[in-house]
């Protein structure tokens, strides 16, 4: 079998971008993945198509070799659209290699570990009441067994910093009581917040409510403050969604800057990358809770890789939307808190060209601006 | 499918056992394995049959869950019986889900990451001159990488300053007659306690260019490896003694190795090494697989090295002419120094079982070496 063409699909959803790639055979069998949506998505489109004169012509089971053809062929470290673009052709590849095999990709990977897959899904709110109230909305609606927030509100750069503490204690608080005591509650600082103790007082004022983690709560570039902050936590920490490469979260594990490793399968490299870095985190006894705050097609790789994992924890879930729906052939739902694994060969699901037309790209997306009272640039 | 049984069997190959299984399933696809002779062999046996009944009635292509299972219901740290044994399941499993896919394993575990795989041949000799003489024969058969020891026959019992003397000699005597070109490694064997005494020995040998030095100090306290590697200049490669990725991951964390050298055979098998060559690889550490045993071991350590991007190069000793050869259907022979990529689905060797049954078991050990004082030196 013989790669012949591979092309990245670019649609336009409510508020941002889905990237997703495709791989053609001269055997009639194809393979999808999907490229994080980093913000200037014709750049990963570009990359596409310089990895495609790579591989074209190469047989797509040999995904190890290929991988490292693109990689150490790029020279220069790749950046967010290269590794986006990458992790998205790797993705097409194992789906072809599911296909071709009459094999579910899961069944490539050492077999099911578990029968179903805990996830968690995100929750936004600035007033502690509505917060709550989404939260509950979240479970009963969805089936969601666990949910995630930024303990910040969105408004917490205008005030004084303690200010920002009082507010986010009053939100969790709210959380907490609403969903009960055995819910678990992560919270997502980020990367917002890049001094240490501040860090540190943030997570000691919300210990009581027990969360599950806090991610990101310094700035990711920053691994040994991380591995400093992550000493003192009063409960785990989880980072690695900016990461790329085992090569990377092996300083952060050196590091000893996470509890939880959070890699992004949309970008930290594709599949065979997060089997490694979730084999980094098995030599540590650490366990990997995947970032995935993209579409249904990043949601149903990572649950082949939840099942095929053994020290994986929980994955991070989004309600698609319509349009999201529309782009592909089916989605997950959850239930009781839980996914479950789909059998099918390669990843049992595909793209709907005709709805990526039907949607097309128009901008590349910007994230908005934060800044400071004083007119200083904040992070996002 | 379901699998219905796991038979062991042992066989003596003149020197020492070999221990092999086959994993049975309802729908006549059968898995065959090799755990490590380690010794107490029958220890492996009886641990696979106590825990036989965790794996009867399961779904063979759930590796990592069987094994999984198996580790966390044994709960004390495994040591090497029980290590061999889960060794010996995992091929048999991989084999099995190759064949049922129809494809050989290397397709199973991320494709070929190269088109053939490089190893490098076991050279003997009780003086320099004898090592010499078997360095060019091997080198006449294409191969162009050699592994010694260090040591003539009686080294323990022998002074020292001897010792360190005689292994310049050795390695001496073979770099003249192979030339510069091939790569030459030593293997201490594990046979120093002492860091210092290991330092002066990869000194002495370090002016005859070595590829590596393997094993200089026993295994059990990983940072008298590391402290070599910081303290010398030639490559350190360890990982024989070695079980599961945990080990690795605490090697890799005090930068212990230049080169791992795990084995399929005892490390927790192909689903175990995929993750020991991942923290590796994430160092930017090689792995050279430890391959001593036999023709399914190095069967199983191609399909390996095919399959990761990490791969530095294989042991090999010729097995396809020694009498062990027999207890496989078929032996793999190199070319040139290269393994061609097997293509026959699963790991694609088989065992001859009559040739198996026909060669019984027999009490074995390694010998019990001893210094020139009475008391026990290592083997």
């Amino acid at each position: 079998m013989k790669i012949t063409r591979i092309e990245a699909l670019v649609a336009g959803i409510e508020h941002r971008n889905q990237v997703f790639v495709r791989t053609h055979t001269d055997e009639g069998i194809h393979g999808v993945g999907e490229a994080y949506n980093v913000g200037p998505d014709l750049a990963t489109v570009s990359w596409v198509d310089y990895f495609a004169e790579q591989l074209v012509g190469r047989d797509p089971t040999r995904i190890e070799q290929l991988w490292a053809l693109a990689y150490q062929g790029a020279r220069f470290p790749i950046g967010s659209s290269g590794m986006a673009a990458l992790s998205g052709i790797e993705h097409s590849l194992w789906d072809i290699t599911g296909k071709a095999l009459d094999l579910p990709v899961y069944k490539l990977l050492g077999g099911r570990v578990r029968d179903r897959v805990p996830v968690y899904h995100g929750v936004h709110a600035d007033d502690p009441g509505l917060l709550a109230e989404h939260a509950l909305e979240k479970i009963e609606a969805i089936g969601i067994g666990a949910v995630k927030t930024n303990p910040l509100a969105t408004t917490w750069r205008q005030g004084t910093w303690n200010d920002a503490i009082r507010t986010a204690r009053a939100r969790i608080a709210a959380l907490r009581a609403a969903v009960g005591p055995d819910v678990d509650i992560g919270l997502d600082a980020h990367a917002a917040v890049w001094e240490l103790p501040k860090a540190l007082d943030l997570a000691d004022s919300l210990a009581e409510y027990s969360p599950m983690f806090m991610e990101e709560p310094l700035r990711m570039e920053n691994r040994h403050a991380m591995g400093e902050l992550r000493k003192k936590m009063p409960f785990a920490l989880a980072t690695g969604e900016c990461l790329y490469t085992k090569f990377e979260f092996e300083d952060l594990v050196r590091a000893q800057a996470a509890d939880i490793l959070q890699p992004d399968i949309c970008i930290c490299g594709g599949m065979m990358e997060m089997r490694k870095i979730a084999a980094l985190a098995e030599g540590h006894d650490l366990v990997v809770a995947p970032h995935n705050p993209l579409g249904p097609l990043a949601t149903v790789i990572n649950v082949h890789f939840a099942a095929a994992t053994s020290n994986f924890l929980i994955l991070e879930y989004r309600e698609p939307d319509s349009i999201e729906r529309a782009l592909v052939t089916e989605t997950l739902k959850p239930k009781d808190g839980y996914v479950a694994i789909p059998d099918r060969p390669g990843w049992g699901i595909d793209i709907v060209e005709q709805a990526v037309k039907k949607h097309p790209y128009k901008n590349a997306w910007h994230r908005g601006d934060r800044v400071y009272p004083d007119g200083a640039v904040a992070f996002i | 499918m379901k699998i219905t049984d796991i038979r062991t069997y042992l066989a003596h190959d003149g020197t020492r056992n070999n221990v092999f299984l086959q994993v049975t399933t309802d729908e006549g696809v059968t898995g065959v394995g090799e755990p490590y002779s380690i010794g107490p062999d029958e220890g492996i046996l009886g641990t696979i049959e106590n825990l036989k009944g965790w794996f009867i009635g399961q779904d063979p292509s759930r590796i990592e869950w069987l094994l999984r299972r198996a580790k966390n219901t044994m709960r004390f740290p495994l040591g090497q019986v029980a290590w061999s044994a889960l060794s010996g399941i995992d091929h048999a499993l991989w084999d099995i889900a190759g064949k049922a896919a129809g494809v050989p394993v290397y397709r199973l575990l991320g494709g070929a990451a190269r088109d053939r795989v490089r190893v490098y041949h076991g050279i003997h000799g009780d003086t320099p001159e004898k090592c010499a003489e078997n360095a060019l024969a091997r080198q006449a058969e294409g191969y162009s990488a050699f592994k010694m020891s260090p040591y003539g026959p009686g080294w323990s019992e022998k002074p020292w300053r001897y010792v360190v003397r005689h292994a310049a000699e050795r390695l001496e005597a073979v770099r003249k007659a192979v030339g510069d070109g091939p790569e030459l490694a030593v293997d201490v064997h594990a046979t120093l306690r002492d860091a210092f005494r290991a330092r002066e020995l990869i000194e002495a040998m370090a002016p005859y260019r070595l590829m590596f030095v393997e094993e200089p100090v026993r295994p059990d306290l990983i940072e008298t490896t590391a402290r070599l590697r910081r303290e010398t200049r030639v490559p350190i490669a360890t990982g024989e003694n070695l079980y599961g990725v945990a080990r690795y991951s605490e090697l890799m964390a005090i930068d212990g190795a230049d080169i791992i050298q795990p084995d399929v055979l005892c490390c927790g098998g192909l689903h175990e090494l995929k993750k020991i060559c991942a923290v590796a690889e994430a160092s930017y550490v090689s792995v050279a697989p430890h391959n001593p045993l036999g023709l399914l071991s190095t069967a199983l350590s191609v399909h390996l090295a095919a399959s990761i991007n990490n791969f530095l190069i294989l042991e090999f000793h010729s097995d396809h002419e020694s009498p062990k050869a027999r207890f496989v259907d078929e032996p793999w022979v190199p070319e040139g120094g290269y393994f061609e990529l097997p293509t026959r689905p699963g790991i694609g060797m088989e065992l001859d079982l009559a040739a198996i049954k026909g060669n019984p078991t027999r009490h074995w050990n390694r010998g019990f070496p001893r210094h020139a004082d009475g008391s026990p030196a290592f083997i």
